[in-house]
């Protein structure tokens, strides 16, 4: 079943909407969910809270693409999760080395970002991405968006690890680069 | 903004770079690649083949000063000359070549035609060459006095050596019979056809009477019943041309053309060439072949033109 037939399940309220969008993208979702929370549980109920949101938000919402759509609220879901685990110093994830690598170029500021500079900030990281050559995009999203770990980029990509360690590092410091030209750091 | 909020953040990125990041794998492979690839391969396979088949020809500037350097010589092409005896002895008939054509082949013949010569004389010393034609016994003693020249008898094989055929461990060289044949040439004529600049041909007939009665040194007392006569027509950009030697190797007579083209002016000539082969040979005109030898340096090429201008030897 395709995005369109999916979301058109959504709008006539038929829950097998869920049922279809868990068939067609819920192992991606739990890859992602799992690699940001740290376990299967959380990752679960990211699912799950990410199915609810869409079934509350569809309609009115009618995303382009519903498989970044759904990927999306499964990361905020997942974020979410993580943050509060982070917060009762549970021990998490991926997502911690990556924002870990994120602290270099990001000097903390504290977490209130006002909304016009969110919207600024992800102009400017689009821009950034499209930028760069394909590989090293996919790399780039892969670790940050994903929080994929280092050794599964290191097989996805057929490149060594300190090669993949070497890439996130210079791109790093292109976004850093860019991001200060934009008068964003 | 603390690293924890951007990271937050990047969940708005472009919905495009997510789905592309998602299966990194199964990006469809664009035309633009598959051409590249495609081209690399063919680089490849032509980077490994040409410099096979390109073999730079080089230029007989003049003749060489002593039997050493001759001998020098003979064992760098010993064995393009063993390989190309291979290679020619399988090829089919060939009675035109054009320019390209010979490059590829002057190599091998320029080694054989060498290493032929190391019986024949002429090319030993430019001092000491005999005009007359009939000296070949005497270089045959000089080369067989050298080591080296004796073992090249292996060059002269008759038929080619194939993996099914039992490699020879003897050390006996092989021996092949050199038979001296007349020939007659006309003069260098200027040719009127339009010819491609470079192009030399020759092609290979039985003479009619007409033909015969171009050449106006043939003796009178010619008997015709004991020969066979083919004519061998040269034409093409060049300024002279002369059959210098051959060689039979499965029924199949190979020429060995000499030509000369010094300047680039656009000459078209045509000579003539009658061969009187003994019927003990039994060629026809459709079992010869020419192999054609650029000679640069005109005083060389009369030298070979003057060993040849009576008769020819046939190695069989």
């Amino acid at each position: 079943m395709n995005d369109q037939a999916i979301i058109s399940l959504f709008e006539q309220r038929n829950e097998q909407a869920i049922s279809e969008s868990n068939q067609q993208y819920g192992a991606l979702c739990r890859s992602v969910a799992r690699d940001i929370t740290g376990n299967d549980e959380d990752a679960e109920e990211c699912l799950n809270d990410a199915m609810l949101a869409a079934w509350n938000a569809i309609p009115p919402a009618k995303p382009k693409n519903f498989c970044a759509y759904l990927l999306k609220l499964v990361r905020n879901a997942a974020h979410d999760r993580y943050r509060a685990a982070h917060t009762m110093k549970r021990n998490a994830a991926n997502i911690a080395g990556s924002i870990d690598e994120l602290a270099e170029i990001i000097p903390d500021r504290g977490d209130v970002v006002s909304e016009v500079e969110r919207r600024e900030m992800i102009g400017a990281i689009n821009r950034f991405l499209q930028g760069l050559p394909q590989k090293q995009r996919d790399l780039f999203v892969r670790r940050y968006w994903y929080a994929t770990d280092i050794s599964s980029l290191s097989k996805m990509f057929h490149m060594t690890e300190s090669h993949v360690t070497m890439t996130l590092s210079r791109l790093r410091k292109r976004l850093q680069k860019h991001l200060r030209k934009e008068g964003l750091l | 903004m603390n690293p924890t909020t951007f990271s937050e953040l990047l969940t708005d990125i472009s919905d495009e770079y997510i789905v592309s990041a998602a299966n990194p794998h199964s990006k469809p492979i664009r035309w633009y690649q598959v051409s590249a690839i495609a081209a690399c391969i063919v680089l490849l396979i032509s980077a490994a083949i040409y410099p096979k088949l390109r073999i730079q020809t080089p230029e007989i500037t003049e003749p060489p000063e002593s039997v050493e350097e001759v001998i020098t010589t003979m064992t760098t092409v010993q064995k393009l000359a063993e390989h190309s005896e291979t290679q020619t002895a399988t090829s089919p008939i060939q009675t035109s070549f054009a320019s390209a054509a010979v490059t590829v082949n002057t190599t091998a013949n320029i080694s054989e035609f060498i290493t032929a010569n190391e019986t024949d004389m002429p090319l030993l010393s430019v001092s000491s060459v005999n005009t007359t034609p009939t000296q070949p016994q005497k270089s045959i003693e000089k080369a067989e006095t050298e080591p080296i020249i004796t073992t090249h008898t292996h060059a002269v094989t008759t038929s080619p050596i194939t993996s099914d055929e039992p490699t020879i461990q003897s050390d006996e060289p092989i021996v092949s019979q050199i038979i001296a044949i007349p020939i007659y040439r006309t003069e260098v004529q200027p040719l009127t056809t339009s010819i491609t600049p470079n192009e030399i041909s020759c092609y290979f007939y039985d003479p009619t009477a007409d033909i015969i009665s171009e050449f106006e040194n043939l003796p009178d007392d010619l008997d015709l019943s004991n020969c066979t006569l083919i004519c061998a027509e040269i034409s093409g950009d060049i300024q002279n041309a002369a059959i210098i030697r051959g060689k039979i190797i499965n029924d199949i007579c190979q020429l060995y053309i000499a030509y000369l083209n010094e300047n680039d002016t656009l000459d078209n000539v045509q000579i003539k060439y009658l061969l009187v082969f003994p019927n003990e040979l039994n060629i026809k005109s459709d079992q010869l072949s020419a192999n054609i030898i650029p000679v640069i340096g005109e005083d060389f090429f009369q030298i070979l033109l003057e060993e040849s201008s009576q008769s020819i030897t046939i190695q069989y």
